[in-house]
């Protein structure tokens, strides 16, 4: 504790307002996969708030490995203290928009469970651990993992515009860009959120998008993948996440171009998975700038002290 | 560079007009030098006590031996001398004279006692009138009380150091020194000022010529700029000194004696041995042990403020504290530029006392 002025804004204000964007992404996820379903006689009521359900699982799920740490690290901290400031809740609502919703629900919280002690218990901070999460996740997953009936009839028929909106095939999340432009517009009342991230990446995926399109390549089709490659969601939300994103300005500014650019070649290859890839990539490209940095002011500070020297 | 204004965020309104405490009971002078006296002699106003540190006496009395008091510095050996309120001085009459330095000298001068690194020829003197913090308000009130003296000096130094002008920094809050600025800024060839915006951290002179951005200009701040009269004008150490004193929502400006025993203001101010006082900088936090503390150049201000009692969580990595530090540092590293201005420790979402846990390091 200590007597001194600060800001009114807190960690818990912050989290209110990740709350307030990963509440708009779930109920729109509840009328993609649940309401469109349950117009047409595919689901019962309960089906509707399946991603509700996960979302909340993520909770729980985060907040028993909250009290594994506070039982077992027996901090000064009280329990409730602990739960509305720590960031694994956030950290595990994120994993689980990752994901798509029909898979198997055991076998998730399971996993889940156990990347998140391993999160709150080594942490790291160059590598984006959420997006190796997913991996992880999605591969332990992939036989559990189907489309609903929703999806499967239009799996092959969707227009650009159903891609924009979120409704095709993908994770809880991630797939509607239109309303991830709006969670985007409500993060920037974070004072901490790392703006210049989606921004530039975004802006250099356009640019290489666009010197793509003049090399005779059709554009739609361009759209259409970066549409439906998650490439905003982990843009605007896994790469800005304060605990496994860059501080300083230049450096949140190589991420962001780093992931356009890398994000783009490799949703040319792998579709989805591409955009993860990107981030685990650039997460690796910023810690070889940064560390090229350190050893060029090293060097440029020997050189002035040579230079006082004589 | 984020920039943050405290001013506006907790409507702080300026305070003018100040109380004088001119007649301690003791004065403290510490032993950071040759001693020049001993137990029982009588010492005269404006009399050299400590050699090497130029300590002068601001009253006249008797030296009752040393003691220990707490400074900015930690805890000190000192010398108490009482005050005999007679300020008697061998100095009968206080000269006023015009700048005798040349200009090399006073440029010398400037470098060695403020710290000015000058490489080039000056072409303009800035003349910070914003106090640090943001509840501090001895520059306005400096300003404010030797307003046509200070215009006055200043006009002259432009004149000894052959540069342009010589510019006056306010905020705009300022509106009253102003005013006062206006109406006699007629009478002077090289002054004017400028109304900065309000952002914290302008107070200090390393943020001010970042902001500025003018390699061909100093920037002196008012107490320096005072100091330095008194130096060259009166050929005398100034005796006294502004002190802030913010006790709850009520803040007052005194005038004291430099060497003066803080705990005879807090007894003016209703603040108790209990009330936590934290000192120069409300946003830093810096506690005091004792309340028998050493009033010298070093403090500015006290502050019994209990507006955060956050407990500290542990970082989010969110990089707020290095987005708002005026001097582009990364504040977690512990840099030997850190002017210790505290924007960090304002604007830390988890309330880390940045300061606090770099000591801890140390």
């Amino acid at each position: 504790m200590s007597n001194r002025l600060t800001t009114k804004n807190s960690i818990k204000q912050i989290k209110l307002i990740y709350y307030l964007v990963i509440a708009i992404l779930v109920i729109y996820s509840c009328y993609k996969n649940g309401y469109l379903l349950y117009a047409k006689g595919l689901t019962n009521i309960g089906g509707i708030f399946k991603p509700l359900w996960f979302v909340l699982g993520a909770i729980l799920t985060s907040y028993i490995v909250l009290f594994i740490k506070y039982f077992l690290v027996k901090k000064k901290q009280h329990f409730l203290k602990l739960v509305t400031t720590d960031w694994l809740d956030i950290a595990a609502c994120l994993i689980t928009l990752m994901m798509p919703v029909n898979m198997n629900a055991l076998i998730y919280f399971s996993v889940l469970f156990i990347i998140l002690l391993g999160m709150n218990f080594f942490r790291v901070k160059e590598i984006n651990v959420l997006a190796i999460a997913r991996f992880i996740l999605l591969y332990l997953a992939t036989k559990y993992i189907f489309l609903n009936d929703y999806e499967a009839t239009i799996a092959t028929s969707y227009k650009t515009l159903d891609l924009f909106l979120g409704r095709a095939i993908g994770g809880m999340g991630t797939i509607s860009t239109f309303f991830l432009i709006i969670c985007f517009f409500i993060l920037l009342f974070i004072p901490a959120y790392k703006k210049e991230i989606p921004i530039y990446a975004n802006f250099s995926y356009a640019l290489m998008l666009f010197f793509y399109c003049i090399m005779g390549h059709s554009y739609i089709s361009l759209i259409k993948d970066f549409l439906n490659s998650d490439f905003v969601f982990m843009s605007i939300l896994i790469a800005t996440i304060p605990q496994y994103s860059p501080v300083k300005e230049e450096d949140k500014i190589v991420m962001g171009v780093c992931l356009g650019i890398v994000g783009f070649i490799s949703n040319l290859f792998i579709l989805r998975e591409g955009s993860y890839i990107a981030l685990l990539i650039s997460n690796m490209i910023l810690y070889f700038f940064q560390w090229m940095r350190k050893k060029w002011t090293r060097r440029e500070n020997m050189a002035i002290m040579r230079q006082e020297e004589n | 560079m984020k920039t943050i204004d405290i001013d506006t965020m907790y409507k702080i309104e300026p305070v003018l007009g100040h109380d004088n405490f001119l007649a301690p009971k003791h004065v403290f002078i510490p032993v950071d030098g040759e001693v020049l006296v001993k137990n029982g002699d009588y010492i005269f106003k404006n009399q050299l006590v400590v050699r090497n540190k130029d300590f002068f006496c601001s009253v006249s009395g008797v030296v009752l031996g040393y003691d220990e008091i707490e400074t900015t510095r930690g805890l000190k050996k000192v010398i108490k001398i009482a005050n005999d309120f007679k300020e008697n001085s061998q100095i009968k009459n206080f000269v006023n004279h015009q700048i005798k330095l040349s200009k090399d000298d006073l440029l010398k001068l400037l470098k060695e006692k403020y710290q000015i690194t000058i490489d080039k020829e000056i072409k303009t003197i800035y003349i910070n009138g914003i106090d640090e913090d943001p509840y501090v308000f001895n520059s306005y009130n400096l300003i404010n009380d030797h307003l046509g003296t200070l215009m006055d000096f200043a006009d002259e130094l432009v004149e000894v150091i052959g540069c342009k002008d010589a510019i006056f920094l306010f905020k705009a809050s300022y509106s009253h020194l102003i005013e006062a600025f206006n109406v006699t800024v007629g009478e002077y060839k090289h002054l004017s000022y400028r109304i900065m915006p309000n952002y914290y951290g302008l107070g200090f002179k390393k943020v001010m010529m970042n902001y500025l951005n003018d390699n061909d200009s100093i920037v002196l701040s008012s107490l320096e700029l005072d100091n330095l009269f008194y130096e060259l004008r009166k050929e005398r150490k100034n005796d006294c000194q502004y002190i802030t004193i913010k006790n709850g929502d009520k803040i007052r400006i005194f005038l004291v004696k430099v060497g003066t025993d803080a705990s005879e203001l807090f007894d003016l101010c209703n603040i108790g041995e209990r009330d936590n006082l934290v000192i120069n900088n409300s946003l830093i936090g810096k506690e005091i042990i004792k309340h028998n503390f050493l009033i010298n150049e070093d403090v500015n201000g006290f502050m019994t403020d209990k507006i955060t009692f956050d407990e500290e969580i542990e970082c989010i990595n969110c990089g707020l504290c290095s987005e708002v530090c005026p001097l582009g540092l990364n504040p977690h590293l512990n840099d030997e530029n850190c002017i210790k201005c505290g924007l960090c420790n304002f604007v830390c979402p988890a309330k880390i006392n940045i300061f606090k846990r770099s000591k801890k390091d140390e």
